[in-house]
C-alpha cells in the first residue's frame, strides 16, 4: 500500500490531531485520490468515542495546503469530468463540515492555505493561523482562469461577507494572518511555536461548549467605520445585494474587458448561492468550474504558470552537470533600471553588492 | 590548562549599593551620584591608597548627555586624585563585566597596575529627549541672527513633534522590546509559565535567605540618601521576603497578554543602583599586602542575531570561555547567571544541555551540559535582586567571589545576556 497522506493521532483529552503530509512532496496539494483516505479517517474519528474534537494541520514544516494539484487538472479532458471532480471536492468539504457540528474541527494553519487549502480550512469549525510571514490565505484560482471548486464561493461570503469575499475571489490575492483576522477569515492569530498547543486547547473548549466561535461580522470597534457599515447595509437586504453584485460586475468588466471569464463565473456562483441557497450555489460553482477547466483561457493561463515555474528553475544551460556557483558578493556596473533590479535582488538574498555606479550615457540613476 | 597571556588580574575588593526599584529610594539620584557613592565607599573600605589607582573604567547603559564619560566624572566626584585616567565602556547589560575585562587586559599588558571598574544605572533618571524636528529647529534657531530668523526655524514644527520622547528598552535594529524577545524565547524553547514562576520563586527565596543570614553584609553598603540625608537604604527592596509560589500564578503576562507567560513576577525589574570592583596586577596586590578575593582566569563574548533569540548569546559565550580555559562544567563550583527573565535563564540552561543545540549551533560535539541546580545563583539572581543595567556585571562577579570565599570553593563562572544579542562570560578562580 502507498504511503499515507493523512495521519490521525489522539494525544489525549479527547482531541484528535489529523495531519496532512503528502509523501515525497515539498508542499501539500489536494488530489482527487485523497478523498477516499480522508473519508475513511474522518469516519474513524467520527466513530471513535475517545475523540470529541479534532485539530486539522499540516505535517509540512512551512506550508498548510497550497491548493489543488494543477497537473491533475491539466489531465482532465471533458467538462463533465471536471464538474464531477468539483462535486467530489465539495462533498468531502461538506462531510468535514458535518462532522464538525458533532465534533468541532480546528484548522491549525501555518504557511500557505490557498485555493483548495483555504476551502478545507473554511469547512472547519474554527481557524487559527500563525503570525509568520509565510502564512498566506487566499483563493488564487482566477489567476489560473478558474474559480474555487470545493465550496469556496459559498463558504467564504458566508464567513466574511459578500464584499470582502468578492475582493479575495475575484482578484485572487492572498492575505496575511493579521488581515485574515480582521476579515474574520481566521478566529485567532498566534505565534508559531504555540500553534498546535492553542489549537488543541480551542478544540477541547469548542467540544465542551466553553468556547463559541464569534461569527458576528460587525464588531463594536468597527461601528465607526463607514465602509464596513455601508457594506453590511448593502448585504443585508435583496435590493442592496443586487446593487452590490451589479457594481462588482461593472468593475470587473472594466478590468477584464470580457477577455477573462473566470471572475465573472465566480461572481455568478456567489450570487446564486446567496439568492438561491447553498445547494444551488454549490451546483453552480461545480458547473462553472467544469466549464472553465477545459476552457482555452484557463489552459493557456495554466501553461503560462508552468512555464514561469520552469523558468525559475532553469539554469540557462543545457548541460545538467553545470551547477550554479555560490555567490556571496556581487560587483555592480551600471545603475539603470536593470542594475537597480539586480542590486535589489542581491540584497534580498543577502549578497553583498557594491553600490551601482552610473556608466556612460545610457545609465540613469536607479529610481 | 590554558592561561591568558600576560599578568594575572586579581580582584581585591568589591562593593555595591542596595539595588532598589526605580522610582523609590534613589529616585532623586543620577547614575553619576550612584557610581560616586559606591566608588568612594569602596576605596575607603579596602584601605587602598588612592594614589595607587591608575585607571577607572566605568559604564552606564542609558547614556546621559551631560556627562558622556561617566568614568571620569565618577573619579572626580568621588574625590579621587584628578590625575587618574578614566574611560567609559558600553556593552548593554554586560557593561561592568566589560569594564572588568578591559582593565584586566590593560593589567595583562602592563599598561596599568591598579584600576577601579564598575557601572551604575539610574532608571529613575532617564533622559527624555525631544523629537528630531524640534532638535533640528533648536540648532537652526541658535544660528539665526535676528529674532525673525530664530523664529523661522520653528515654522515646520507640528504639535506632535513637541511631545517628549522617552527612551525605549527596545532593540534599535529589530524594534522588539526585551520582554517581547523573552516571550518569543519562552515559546520557541517551550519554557512553561510554571517553570518560569518556579525559577522566580527560587530566586526570591534564595535572595531573602541571603539577606537574612548576612551573606550580603560584606557585598552591599548602606546608602545615606543625598541631598537631605534623612533616609538610609540598607537592603535591596525588590526581594520578596515572603515569596510564595502560588502568588506568581496570579500575575498577568505583560508582553503577550493572550498567549504569554512572561510576567512582572518572573522578570527582572527596572532598578537603580551601582557596583564597583578594585582590580590589580597579582604582583601589585602582593606588594601592597592586599589579599585577592580571586582572579580573572578567562573571559569570552559572543553575539547572536537579535531577531533570532535576543538573550541566547550565553549559550555561545559560555562554551567559548570554557574551551579557552580548558575547563568543563563539572570543574565549576558556582555559576552566577544574570536573570533578565526566568525564561532567558531557562533557555540558556536548556541550550547548554542540548545535544541538538550543540549540533546545530556549535559545530557538533557534546553539549557542555547543564550544571546542577544547586550550583546556580545560590543567593538569588537579578529577578529578585534587581537589575541596574550598568551595575549587574560587577554585582555578579563580586557575588561569585564572595560565594567562593564563604564556602571555600575554587572556581566560579559568570554568564550575562545583553541587549543587541550579546553575551559575556568569565571564569574566576580563588587560591
Amino acid at each position: 500500500m502507498a504511503a499515507k497522506t493523512f495521519r490521525l493521532e489522539t494525544p489525549g483529552e479527547g482531541v484528535g490531531v489529523v495531519s496532512m503530509d503528502v509523501p515525497g512532496e515539498p508542499v501539500n496539494t489536494l488530489r482527487a485520490d485523497f478523498a477516499g483516505e480522508l473519508e475513511e479517517l474522518l469516519r474513524r474519528a467520527a466513530e471513535d468515542p475517545a475523540i470529541t474534537s479534532l485539530v486539522l494541520t499540516s505535517g509540512k514544516a512551512d506550508g498548510f495546503i497550497a491548493g489543488a494539484d494543477v497537473q491533475m487538472l491539466q489531465r482532465i479532458t471533458t467538462r463533465e469530468e471536471a464538474t464531477e471532480l468539483a462535486r467530489g471536492g465539495q462533498q468531502a468539504m461538506s462531510r468535514l463540515e458535518e462532522l464538525g457540528k458533532r465534533k468541532p474541527i480546528v484548522a491549525a494553519i501555518h504557511g500557505a492555505a490557498l485555493g483548495g487549502g483555504l476551502e478545507v480550512a473554511l469547512a472547519c469549525t474554527y481557524r487559527i493561523a500563525t503570525d509568520d510571514r509565510r502564512t498566506q490565505l487566499g483563493q488564487p484560482e482566477v489567476q489560473l482562469g478558474l474559480i474555487p471548486g470545493a465550496g469556496g464561493t459559498q463558504r467564504l461570503p458566508r464567513l466574511i461577507g459578500i464584499a470582502e469575499a468578492l475582493d479575495l475571489i475575484l482578484t485572487g490575492k492572498s492575505v496575511r494572518a493579521s488581515k485574515a483576522r480582521r476579515l474574520g477569515l481566521v478566529d485567532e492569530v498566534v505565534p508559531r511555536p504555540i500553534l498546535l498547543q492553542v489549537a488543541r486547547r480551542r478544540a477541547a473548549e469548542l467540544a465542551s461548549g466553553a468556547l463559541r466561535p464569534d461569527r458576528s461580522r460587525v464588531h463594536l470597534r468597527q461601528i465607526a467605520d463607514r465602509e464596513v457599515l455601508q457594506a453590511v447595509a448593502l448585504e443585508e437586504n435583496p435590493i442592496g445585494r443586487r446593487i452590490l453584485f451589479q457594481q462588482a460586475r461593472k468593475a470587473l468588466l472594466k478590468k477584464t474587458r470580457g477577455h477573462y471569464p473566470a471572475p465573472e463565473k465566480a461572481l455568478e456562483a456567489v450570487r446564486i448561492g446567496i439568492e438561491d441557497g447553498i445547494e444551488a450555489g454549490l451546483r453552480a460553482e461545480a458547473e462553472r468550474f467544469g466549464e472553465l477547466v477545459v476552457s482555452d483561457v484557463s489552459r493557456n493561463l495554466v501553461q503560462i504558470f508552468f512555464a514561469t515555474t520552469a523558468l525559475k528553475k532553469d539554469t540557462g544551460v543545457d548541460d545538467p552537470s553545470v551547477k550554479p556557483a555560490r555567490v556571496s558578493k556581487v560587483g555592480m556596473v551600471g545603475a539603470g533600471l536593470m542594475g537597480a533590479g539586480i542590486a535589489a535582488e542581491s540584497a534580498r538574498r543577502s549578497w553583498r553588492s557594491s553600490p551601482p555606479r552610473p556608466t556612460g550615457r545610457d545609465s540613469r540613476p536607479a529610481t | 590548562m590554558a592561561t591568558r597571556p600576560g599578568r594575572r588580574a586579581a580582584i581585591v575588593a568589591g562593593l555595591r549599593t542596595p539595588f532598589v526599584k526605580s522610582g523609590t529610594s534613589f529616585r532623586g539620584l543620577t547614575a553619576l551620584d550612584l557610581g560616586r557613592i559606591a566608588v568612594s565607599e569602596l576605596v575607603q573600605r579596602c584601605e587602598l591608597p588612592p594614589k595607587e589607582i591608575e585607571q577607572i573604567v566605568f559604564g552606564v547603559v542609558i547614556p546621559i548627555v551631560q556627562w558622556p564619560n561617566i568614568a571620569r566624572e565618577v573619579g572626580l566626584a568621588a574625590g579621587l586624585p584628578k590625575t587618574i585616567e578614566a574611560h567609559s565602556v558600553a556593552r548593554a547589560c554586560a557593561t561592568s563585566l566589560q569594564a572588568l575585562t578591559t582593565a584586566a587586559d590593560a593589567i595583562a599588558l602592563g599598561e596599568v597596575d591598579v584600576a577601579i571598574v564598575g557601572g551604575a544605572e539610574a532608571m529613575s533618571d532617564v533622559p527624555i529627549t525631544y523629537s528630531r524636528p524640534v532638535a533640528q529647529a533648536v540648532v537652526a534657531a541658535a544660528k539665526g541672527k535676528t529674532l525673525v530668523e530664530k523664529l523661522k526655524a520653528f515654522r515646520e514644527i507640528s504639535p506632535r513633534d513637541l511631545l517628549p520622547v522617552p527612551p525605549a528598552i527596545a532593540e534599535y535594529s529589530t524594534g522588539m522590546s526585551m520582554g517581547e524577545s523573552a516571550e518569543k524565547m519562552a515559546k520557541e524553547n517551550g519554557i512553561s509559565r510554571e517553570a518560569q514562576d518556579a525559577w522566580a520563586h527560587r530566586s526570591h527565596t534564595r535572595a531573602a535567605r541571603a539577606w537574612e543570614d548576612g551573606t550580603f553584609r560584606k557585598e552591599v553598603m548602606r546608602v545615606l540618601v543625598p541631598p537631605r540625608f534623612e533616609e538610609v537604604v540598607v537592603e535591596d527592596n525588590v526581594v520578596r521576603k515572603d515569596s510564595r509560589l502560588e502568588a506568581y500564578a496570579n500575575l498577568k503576562p505583560v508582553f503577550d497578554k493572550k498567549y504569554g507567560s512572561v510576567t512582572a513576577g518572573n522578570s527582572s525589574p527596572l532598578t537603580d543602583g551601582s557596583a564597583a570592583l578594585v582590580v590589580m596586577a597579582e604582583e601589585k596586590a602582593r606588594a601592597l599586602g592586599m589579599k585577592p578575593l580571586g582572579f580573572l582566569k578567562e573571559y569570552a563574548y559572543a553575539a547572536v542575531d537579535p531577531a533570532w533569540q535576543l538573550l541566547q548569546a550565553p549559550a555561545f559565550a559560555v562554551p567559548k570561555v570554557l574551551r579557552r580555559a580548558g575547563m568543563r562544567v563539572p570543574d565549576i563550583d558556582v555559576f552566577e547567571i544574570h536573570e533578565a527573565f526566568a525564561a532567558q535563564v531557562l533557555s540558556n540552561l536548556q541550550a547548554w544541555g542540548s545535544k541538538k543545540f550543540a549540533e546545530e549551533h556549535l559545530g557538533g560535539g557534546e553539549p557542555i551540559g547543564e550544571p546542577p541546580e544547586e550550583k546556580i545563583n545560590p543567593s538569588g539572581g537579578s529577578v529578585a535582586l534587581g537589575h541596574p543595567f550598568g551595575a549587574t556585571g560587577a554585582r555578579l562577579v563580586h557575588q561569585a567571589l564572595r560565594q567562593m570565599s564563604a564556602r571555600g570553593l575554587g572556581t566560579a563562572l559568570v554568564s550575562i545576556c545583553a541587549a543587541g544579542g550579546l553575551g559575556g562570560a568569565c571564569i574566576l578562580t580563588r587560591e
